[in-house]
């Protein structure tokens, strides 16, 4: 899967939060909070083709944090993500 | 024989050209007020020229960037880019057969051009609208931002009321001015805000939605209030994510340029850096009027 295109990164007053920017977006009319962990994820998925094992790895090689818990996160994040139309297959 | 007149919004100098005995120029009694002394072109934001034959040739504008087919009350609109960065717009009204007018806007966005077709109340409408995206094109890159709110000014200070269409906004700002001493209407629907020197501006301008208040007058913002319809009136501070939220939400943009959008940020973040942000659940009584007054007007600016 990928993200979808025009979605923009931006800082809020210290908060990482997701745009609808592009042309594509144009009537995304809503503000994404990023947590740190999400936002980390994004970062490095960002013009990607990745999978739940993408987000995994990272998770586990950047955080203290066993397989398990991390697949766990992984799934609950994407889950949300593809919710609010920010994720394609 | 063409005839160029200046007009000053929110202290944005543009001009708009046409032939001296262009019915259009019948129409523009909402840009009266805001007429200026003619000035240098490096005073301008931009320059729109209307032409009887646009040179609009479609091999140079292939590449459709986007497309909105026109509803019950919202305008049609096509952009195009061509070769040289510029941009084709196609503006259609809703019930009118084929495109209302075309507008050619250069890639610094300084130099435009358009041609309209239908009757006459339809050019009007259009070129009224084709006048908002120059001026939103234009200003995308200096702290300005064309709102979609009912604004007052209240001893001195502006009040944008911000909220989905049929909220209450016009409703709200009339309680204002019904109860509140001191308040007027300043615009119904367009407001323009602009950071000047660092102090947040509230700006009256030619757009102001059904209700005619074309006032050429400014103040500085104290406060955006969101309003959502409730059983109670209550009110609260936004948080930052919040406030930028509803900025975003109620300013117009066309962001499908990254320059665009990277000016409506840094815009969005100093306004709320600088505003206090309020959503206000409300009922359309005395009371949410008199309780939103003694809210806002108490609160200092913010510090952070």
């Amino acid at each position: 899967m990928k993200i979808i295109e025009g979605f923009k990164l931006r800082n809020v007053a210290g908060q990482t939060v997701i745009t609808g920017e592009g042309l594509k977006q144009i009537d995304f009319n809503k503000l994404i909070s990023l947590n740190p962990t999400a936002a980390y994820l994004w970062q490095q998925i960002e013009d990607k083709e990745f999978t739940v094992e993408t987000l995994v790895e990272l998770l586990t090689s950047h955080y203290e944090v066993d397989e398990a818990t991390a697949r766990q996160d992984a799934e609950e994040i994407l889950q949300q993500w593809h919710a609010v139309g920010l994720i394609e297959a | 024989m063409d005839t160029t007149q200046t007009y000053r919004v929110a202290g944005h100098n543009f001009s708009v050209q046409m032939d001296a005995t262009s019915a259009l120029w019948n129409h523009l009694g909402n840009y009266a007020p805001f007429e200026t002394q003619a000035c240098d072109e490096k005073e301008k934001i931009f320059t729109l020229r209307v032409e009887d034959d646009l040179q609009t040739d479609f091999h140079t504008f292939s590449t459709l960037l986007l497309r909105k087919d026109p509803e019950a009350e919202a305008l049609g609109l096509e952009v195009y880019k061509g070769a040289q960065g510029d941009y084709l717009f196609h503006l259609s009204l809703p019930h009118t057969d084929g495109v209302n007018a075309r507008l050619r806007v250069s890639s610094d966005y300084r130099t435009a051009a358009v041609q309209t077709e239908g009757s006459e109340a339809a050019q009007a409408f259009a070129f009224n609208r084709t006048l908002m995206i120059c001026y939103l094109l234009a200003t995308a890159k200096l702290d300005t931002l064309l709102m979609h709110a009912s604004a007052i000014v209240c001893d001195g200070k502006g009040y944008l009321f911000m909220g989905k269409s049929g909220t209450g906004k016009s409703t709200h700002s009339s309680l204002w001015i019904k109860y509140i001493e001191g308040s007027k209407l300043m615009n119904d629907d367009n407001p323009v805000i602009r950071i000047v020197h660092g102090v947040p501006i509230l700006y009256g301008s030619p757009w102001s939605g059904k209700t005619p208040c074309y006032r050429n007058v400014s103040a500085p913002v104290g406060g955006f209030i969101r309003l959502k319809q409730g059983a109670e009136n209550r009110i609260r501070r936004q948080n930052p994510i919040e406030s930028y939220a509803s900025l975003l939400s109620s300013s117009s943009g066309m962001a499908w340029e990254q320059s665009l959008s990277d000016g409506k940020d840094c815009a969005l973040q100093h306004f709320i850096a600088l505003v206090p942000c309020w959503l206000m659940e409300c009922r359309p009584d005395e009371e949410a009027a008199r309780l939103c007054a003694d809210t806002v007007r108490k609160e200092e600016p913010c510090n952070d």
